[in-house]
């Protein structure tokens, strides 16, 4: 029996609660998170160290119904990755919200969703998934509208049957793939085996309907207009559900659909991946040539992310070992300096509260720490070596060109053109516009906020410079899958 | 001694109801209609756990072969659902004892339990009789006692909608008076067993009086189990009646002619007769377009209690979908739901009564900000919502799930779309009560925050609802093994 | 003594580091720092010789930026080495003195400092990832030189620098990308060994890739950024642009063309198309701008076109362009110093008079003899006069083009030749126009003024390089002494290498007659036809100003072009299901728009038409402004009074009504009213009339119900559409693909 498994979700969640009931006083609360979250990153390590490939059984209430939890090498990266940042956003977002009255909610919902996202890291079948997240939707909506104003109301609401939707196409998924497999365990290589020959149909419906109803929350192109509105939310809320929590659970999702419960050899049967591809591209340059557009910051990132996110997927539509890789760094790296990126905003708006491009003219002369650590996130994001965004880059083109489509690289590379198009004029506005500086005297933000925005900037050059531990950690992975 | 557990219960219900006339005192009554369904309760417990280890009880009463004879069968659908149903009522009656006081007036309080018990019993005897014409007589006897509980707060709406509801269900019952009249002038026999030899063995040569006869069944059962088309006293009705009161209608009395209609399809005639007809097409797609448009209705409401009486009509439009599949399966899923839905439903009305209590209004604008006042109350209502919507473990999504498994295993998965598309409408008109409840800032001002907090005494059979309904979801596997016809 | 290689890269950076910090407050610290780390940096470069001569540096780290860190010295790449520090070095020493009355000096030291440690990791990079990590370093890092003054003009050079230095990343990323995915492999020599053998997508790859490079070297169709940036950015910055970053887009096409292709015939060829056209645009745009900058940069173009000419001659003649090696090697060396002296010659004047209009300057350097003189100098090398450094490697190239011509026809030949000789002479016209104007012409204004403002620290350098000038033009076989062995690296073996003489009589009289030819340019061309008379002095004029501008009329309407209609596109994709759930909405809606009458009181409707009526009628009177008004109205009012006896209501009957109204109001008051007014007003009311029973309560449609239940009805409805719009797609789409 490894019910330490089960910790680090239990953790967060009687935390929060405890929290959203008692209502502790400022500072008590703080500590109580902060100690929270630090505890369960070392609870994931431990699982890493000791629990990996240990199976849970949670409750078995029919033979679809089984819900139980299988760490694996995949899963518990995600974990790693969700747990980490989750201390960096306390951090920062117990500056941010500041002082305000009844935020004992917010932190509830704040400590609840690391719980659920870490149970969508740690499901062993699909069903567990479905259930957290769905979970997880439900724990992030009261985030989405923390500011209760008419407008968040009704992002939450798009959000909110953005969601569902995307779930109940799931379901449908499920339901149809249960009457064929009576099995949804997450299995390398997927469980539909030789089940594929002869009814086809039914496989390419399935394989259709799991990756849109997943891609609702991956961002994928048609359903991707949850994102940008829900960007009402506060901040370290915007960061959280844009670069780790919602949008990689929908990642994480699709990418155990893809390689781990219907494989990519049934699905490369099907050819449901040729449609898919399409949007996936489409993604991609949608996102990132409209970002342009935006004026205001959050908004930039918010399409940028649902380029990025297009980056990610290409390795879930294009069956590749190195694209597989490249994947999956993307999917942390994209973590690390799209929160960056939102803590610089952040800081930003709550110090200044100028969220206008054209408003922050100089600004990097004034806050030069929070401006200079956004300046090496984008240059990250644009993928200019020798930073982390380009090793995934690197291998995603490789990936796409091993595959023999020359669009992918094309593609990708004209998403770059415009990712700098809309990050550059940000940066040129902040540093080399407005008063010189001498005359403009220097106030950082706070060290709650500033550490963080500092470290997670510099953990992004390192990663660029020593990818190597990760590459080969991910390497293992993908070797058992292809 | 066990069993004669089921005739026992109707007799002691009507007993009591019998002695509740002639006492005065208000407390006296409440006790003991508690009390005897408490005891109902309990006895039903013991008949489940014999029904449980031999399959099936009858117990007969004069000879069923003739027209006097009364025979009971109990299998373990019945006893379960008898169960179930006890404790619902049990647990209304609970609630009602704090809450009756604001909608009902002092001297008509008595009139209440009497009618319960009385109700119960009829319900009782229509689950578990083998017998046509007995559970025609214990039909006729729950119409009434349920008009007479719509009635009991003498509002103009009240009157109108009893009266409505009245001649609804009185076509109804003719329907099906009608209905039995032509069996046994066909078959000679009232007993569904022995109905249910002579047809199996010539209803090829009858194939229009099969038909007729079902028709009549289907309709009249129907309209008195307000299925979609022949739906339109339940609104009225379930909303203007006071709260435990539409609680019991809504989540119980409905049912139970639902219970009744398979027996007749499935237990009378049987699962490849039925089949063999158009019927059940015309049930399913009566079943999908209660789903679809009792969901719509819903949506459209503006009255709190209204649009809990909508959702039952596309609730019960599951129930129908799991019989026109005409499958055992379907059929296993149908009682399910049964069960699942009693508990959600009456828990929702109980909820929704002590809300319209605390807001002193019907509409559902005025809910906003009431999960600042009633959290824990709201929390219910949304684990029922839940439910509703379907989050996996929860009776909704069980039976949504089992469903769409059974219309891929009968070859009609378009129908799953059916299926999804109404658990989203669930989904619309319940998230919205949920979110202004807990997010709106509207109606707080000039509210005192956490006015009047109710004590948990009181909550507590809507908590046991609740957590039935979980345990319920949770249990499903074992118990749709156990539902048959 | 290998790990030298990792110290040239990694002691400028920790210096770098520290100067950044401690510079804020102190000023000449950090510049003493950075002086003295270019300094020692080029000291290690000069004493990394030793190895060079006899061998190759080569340095690796694995487990670096994913592929590894892999650095190789050898004597080729030694030249661009060498010569960057040493331009580093004595740019450093220049811009210390420069920066004086600059805001933000301090970033503007980081910037330059990160730019030369890049650049250093050019030219000695062995792995081509590394190379294009360096490449994207040095444009980023030379962004914030170019808008260094942050006006406007600067950011608009920026934004082009920018935009072109991303675009041409990406190409040759592109290019790396194929590259790999075909040979796998990344070290430059490994890649020789399979590009070649390909087949037809080497030229693709190899074509990015000179594409890449080439925006940066200036070539033709991609050289836009040049002209505005160089001019833009403070002079050591565009000394620097001038004189070494464009030799990194050099050296990138020379590994492509000469090393990864092994000396591919059609590339080396179409090399040499584009150094022609490169020299002859650089040449003929370089004689019309009035911003003296200006003119150098295309100057810089049309120096790089004789590399161009180089690479593509080098091969073309393959194992015997011994000439073609030492020409191009040695005018890469040459042309950065002469070059980054005439713009630091430039900048002293800048700094002086902050005015770069060579109108206002013209005579500014007639009496100041250093300036005057060390300008000269340069101006000789650049034109090639004998005797400069200029000439020789001029001469190299020359001879080269000939060797490679020789057995071509007559014809060619001699059209080659009057062709180089005419490139060349168009330089000397424009500088001569530079000099002449500014060192020559004779202005009143800067009559003994200004003297004191030059500053001996900031001619310093200039007059280094002018003494090294003049040193290689005096003994010009010292190059050949110390790096002859560049040629086996070209594959050249030794019995091809000889000594060069190159004070020959045929040498000076090319050169001598490629000068007079563009002396007659300059006299019989940019002096009568540049100039035009204005206040007293004939000012040059900018003719290309109404010239077709490559940028602003080709590249800006195209991309413009291409951007608008992606946008619609894409923003057709962005909210393609929000419109398709409005647009369903509606349709529903408008659908259930019917309108269904219950009970109205016919009173009520005559009320609100009769008001109508009454309201036009009044407006009608006051308008006519007559006595008679009040009676106008209570009878009217009466009539309505009697119209509300009856309850029963026709439009047909209200229009009796009216008409026998206007007969009556005919007879009462004593004026013409003009009948089609009243008709149109009556019409009018009866119009108002319907709109009011239209819009009175007394109706009830489904749409109003929907409208009352909006608050659950926005976003949730839409996205339900959305969702059974998607599921029906799904299910034809199977449909479709399985049929």
């Amino acid at each position: 029996m490894n019910l330490e498994i089960l910790l680090p979700i239990l953790l967060p969640l009687i935390v929060g609660l405890a929290v959203g009931i008692l209502k502790p006083s400022y500072d008590k609360r703080n500590k109580i998170i902060i100690a929270t979250t630090v505890i369960n990153f070392f609870l994931v390590l431990y699982i890493l160290i000791f629990k990996t490939n240990k199976i849970l059984h949670l409750i078995k209430i029919n033979e679809f119904l089984d819900l139980y939890l299988y760490p694996d090498k995949t899963g518990i990266i995600f974990a790693i990755l969700v747990s980490s940042l989750w201390i960096f956003t306390t951090f920062y977002s117990i500056d941010y919200m500041g002082r305000k009255n009844n935020l004992s909610k917010f932190f509830m919902f704040f400590l609840i969703t690391e719980g659920i996202t870490l149970g969508i890291a740690f499901s062993g079948n699909l069903i567990t998934l479905y259930l957290f997240y769905e979970l997880l939707t439900l724990s992030t909506f009261p985030l989405v509208i923390e500011k209760g104003s008419e407008l968040a109301l009704n992002a939450g609401k798009k959000y909110l049957i953005y969601s569902f939707c995307g779930a109940t196409m799931v379901l449908f998924g499920v339901i149809l793939l249960f009457s064929q497999t009576q099995n949804l365990s997450f299995i390398p290589g997927g469980i539909v085996g030789s089940l594929v020959y002869g009814n086809k149909d039914i496989f390419l419906m399935v394989y259709l309907l799991l990756f849109l109803g997943f891609g609702v929350k991956a961002a994928l192109v048609p359903f991707h207009s949850w994102l940008p509105s829900a960007m009402v939310a506060p901040t370290p809320v915007s960061s959280l559900l844009h670069a780790v929590a919602v949008v990689k659970s929908g990642i994480f999702a699709l990418g155990r659909m893809t390689y781990y419960v219907l494989g990519w050899k049934v699905i490369e049967f099907t050819e449901g991946n040729k449609y898919t591809l399409v949007l996936v591209l489409l993604t991609i340059l949608m996102g990132s040539f409209l970002a342009m557009h935006q004026e205001n910051l959050k908004r930039r990132l918010a399409y940028s992310t649902i380029s990025q996110l297009g980056y990610i997927m290409l390795a879930l539509v294009v069956f590749d070992s190195s694209s597989y890789v490249g994947g999956m760094l993307h999917m942390l790296f994209h973590a690390t300096i799209k929160i960056t990126l939102f803590f610089c905003v952040g800081a930003i708006m709550h110090y200044e509260n100028k969220t206008e491009l054209h408003e922050i003219a100089g600004i990097g002369k004034k806050m030069p720490k929070t401006m200079i650590s956004f300046t090496v996130a984008s240059i990250c994001l644009i993928g200019i070596p020798p930073t982390n965004g380009f090793v995934s880059k690197w291998f995603l083109a490789i990936g796409g060109l091993e595959q023999g489509s020359y669009l992918v690289p094309i593609i990708l590379l004209l998403s770059a053109f415009f990712t700098a198009g809309y990050l550059i004029p940000v940066i040129s506005t902040a540093f080399f516009k407005g008063n010189p500086a001498q005359e403009v005297e220097i106030s950082e933000p706070n060290n709650f906020m500033l550490v963080p925005i500092i470290l997670l900037a510099s953990i992004n050059v390192i990663l660029g410079f020593f990818p190597n531990a990760i590459i080969d950690t991910i390497q293992l992975a993908a070797d058992k899958l292809f | 001694m066990i069993n004669y557990i089921p005739i026992i219960n109707i007799l002691i219900l009507i007993l009591f109801s019998f002695v509740m006339m002639l006492i005065k005192k208000n407390n006296i009554v409440k006790f003991i209609s508690l009390a005897s369904n408490v005891f109902i309760f309990l006895l039903s417990i013991l008949l489940v756990k014999k029904v449980l280890i031999e399959e099936v009880i009858t117990l007969s009463i004069g000879n069923p072969s003739n027209l006097l004879g009364i025979e009971f069968y109990v299998g373990k659908s019945e006893a379960l659902v008898g169960l179930v149903f006890t404790f619902v009522m049990v647990m209304i009656l609970w609630y009602s004892k704090f809450n009756l006081e604001k909608e009902v007036e002092e001297n008509r309080l008595s009139f209440f339990y009497i009618l319960i018990n009385i109700l119960l019993a009829s319900l009782l005897g229509v689950i578990y009789t083998n017998d046509l014409f007995n559970s025609y007589v214990f039909i006729e006897v729950s119409t009434l006692s349920a008009c007479g509980i719509i009635i009991l707060k003498d509002k103009k709406e009240n009157i109108k909608a009893t009266v409505k509801y009245l001649i609804m269900s009185t076509i109804g019952s003719g329907l099906v008076l009608m209905a039995i009249a032509y069996i046994y002038s066909i078959t000679g026999h009232l007993n569904i067993s022995n109905i249910h030899e002579i047809i199996i063995n010539n209803y090829q040569f009858h194939r229009n009086a099969v038909l007729i006869i079902l028709g009549l069944f289907t309709v009249g059962l129907g309209i008195k189990s307000a299925v979609f088309p022949l739906h339109s006293w339940l609104p009225d009705a379930h909303s203007s009646a006071p709260t435990p009161a539409s609680a019991a209608l809504s989540a119980l009395v409905i049912k139970v002619y639902v219970f009744m209609l398979m027996k007749v399809l499935f237990r009378m005639f049987s699962y490849e007769i039925v089949n063999s007809f158009i019927i059940m097409d015309i049930i399913l797609l009566l079943g999908s377009m209660g789903m679809i448009f009792g969901s719509i209705m819903a949506i459209m409401q503006k009255e709190l209690k209204r649009m809990v009486a909508y959702s039952s009509v596309a609730q019960m439009g599951y129930i129908v979908f799991g019989i026109g599949l005409g499958t055992i399966s379907g059929t296993a899923i149908a009682i399910y739901h049964i069960i699942g839905h009693a508990v959600t439903k009456s828990s929702l009305f109980l909820i929704s009564g002590l809300f319209i209590k605390k807001t002193g209004s019907k509409k559902i604008e005025d809910l906003k900000g009431i999960g600042r006042e009633m959290p824990f109350t709201l929390g219910l209502f949304t684990l029922g919502a839940f439910s509703m919507v379907g989050i996996p473990i929860l009776p909704g999504f069980i039976s949504k799930w089992y469903l769409s498994l059974t219309c891929i295993e009968v070859g009609r998965v378009p129908l799953i779309l059916i299926i999804l598309a109404s658990s989203l409408l669930n989904l619309l008109y319940y998230f919205p009560i949920v979110i202004n409840g807990y997010f709106g800032n509207e109606n707080l001002e000039g509210k005192i925050y956490k006015s009047k907090k109710i004590p948990f005494v009181r909550l507590l059979p809507i908590f046991l609802l609740v957590l039935s309904m979980i345990v319920i979801g949770g249990m499903s596997y074992n118990l749709i093994g156990l539902f048959s016809i | 003594m290998d790990r030298l290689l990792l110290f040239i890269l990694l002691f400028p950076t920790i210096t770098t580091a520290i100067s950044f910090f401690i510079g804020k407050n102190h000023e000449t610290a950090r510049n003493a720092i950075n002086i003295l780390s270019t300094f020692i940096n080029l000291v290690v470069v000069i004493y990394l010789y030793k190895y060079i001569k006899t061998g190759t540096l080569s340095f690796q780290i694995s487990y670096v930026m994913g592929t590894g860190l892999n650095l190789k010295l050898d004597a080729f790449r030694y030249v661009f080495v060498l010569i960057t520090s040493f331009i580093w070095f004595i740019v450093n020493i220049y811009s210390s003195q420069y920066l004086f009355n600059y805001i933000h000096r301090n970033r503007y030291h980081f910037f330059f400092m990160v730019t030369y440690i890049s650049t250093l990791g050019i030219f000695i990079s062995e792995n081509i990832i590394n190379l294009f990590t360096f490449f994207e370093i040095m444009s980023f890092s030379s962004y914030p030189l170019i808008i260094h003054d942050e006006d406007d003009e600067a950011h608009a050079a920026g934004w082009t620098y920018m935009s072109m230095a991303v675009a041409g990343g990406m190409i040759l990323l592109m290019g790396i990308f194929i590259l790999y995915s075909y040979t796998q492999v990344l070290n430059i020599t490994q890649i020789s060994y399979i590009l070649p053998e390909l087949g037809s997508i080497k030229y693709v790859i190899s074509g990015l890739l000179i594409i890449g490079f080439g925006i940066k070297a200036g070539l033709v169709p991609f050289h836009i950024w040049l002209p505005k940036a160089h001019p833009a950015a403070p002079t050591p910055a565009s000394a620097i642009l001038s004189g070494i970053l464009v030799k990194t887009g050099i050296f990138g096409i020379l590994i492509t063309v000469i090393f990864l292709m092994n000396f591919d015939t059609y590339l080396s060829f179409a090399m040499l198309i584009f150094g022609f056209i490169n020299i002859f645009t650089g040449g003929i745009l370089a004689l019309y701008p009035i911003n003296i900058k200006k003119t150098l940069a295309y100057s810089t173009m049309s120096q790089m076109g004789y590399l161009f000419l180089g690479i593509g001659l080098i091969g073309l003649l393959k194992d015997h362009g011994y000439l073609a090696v030492y020409g191009t090697m040695f005018h890469i060396f040459n042309h950065a110093i002469f070059k980054v002296m005439l713009f630091m010659g430039v900048g002293i004047i800048y700094m002086i008079t902050h005015e770069l209009d060579i109108n206002k300057l013209y005579g500014f350097g007639r009496f100041k003899p250093i300036l005057k003189i060390t300008f000269f100098i340069g101006f000789c090398a650049i034109i090639g006069l004998p005797g400069f450094n200029g000439y020789l490697s001029k001469t190299l190239i020359h001879h080269s083009l000939s060797e490679y011509l020789h057995h071509f026809s007559d014809f060619t030949r001699i059209t080659v030749e009057i062709l180089f000789t005419l490139g060349s002479s168009i330089t000397t016209a424009y500088l001569l126009k530079l000099y002449v104007s500014l060192f020559v012409e004779d202005n009143s204004r800067y009559y003994a003024s200004y003297r004191k403002h030059i500053n001996k620290r900031a001619l310093f350098p200039m007059v280094i390089s002018s003494f090294i000038i003049i040193y290689v033009g005096i003994n010009p076989s010292i190059f050949q002494k110390y790096f002859f062995n560049i040629y086996d690296i070209f594959y050249i073996g030794n019995e091809s290498i000889h000594q060069i003489h190159f004070y020959t009589f045929g040498n000076i009289l090319s050169s001598f007659s490629t000068i007079a030819l563009g002396i007659v340019i300059y006299i019989k061309y940019v002096l009568p036809k540049l100039r035009m008379e204005k206040e007293g002095h004939l000012d040059y004029v900018d003719k290309t100003s109404n010239w077709v501008s490559l940028e602003n009329n080709i590249y800006i309407p195209v991309s413009r072009i291409l951007f608008n209609s992606s946008t619609f596109i894409l923003r057709i994709f962005d909210n393609l299901f929000l419109k398709t759930a409005y647009f369903v909405s509606h349709s529903i809606k408008y659908a259930s728009n019917v309108e269904f009458q219950s009970y109205v009181n016919p009173l009520d409707k005559l009320e609100s038409v009769s008001h109508n009526l009454y309201e036009t009628f009044k407006e009608k009177n006051e308008n006519k402004k007559s006595n008679k008004g009040k009676s106008i109205k209570s009878d009217f009012e009466e009539k309505i009074l009697n119209n509300k006896k009856k309850d029963h209501y026709n439009f047909q009957e209200l229009e009796d009504k009216i008409k026998d109204y206007k007969i009556k109001s005919k007879e009462n008051i004593k004026s013409n009213i003009n009948k089609t007014v009243e008709t149109s007003k009556s019409l009018k009311a009866k119009k108002d009339a319907a709109k009011k029973l239209k819009d009175s309560n007394n109706y009830t449609t489904i749409k109003k119900d929907f409208e009352e239940t909006k608050y659950k009805m926005n976003s949730i409805t839409y996205s339900i559409y959305i969702i059974g719009f998607v599921i029906v797609v799904v299910l034809l789409a199977l449909i479709i693909f399985n049929s």
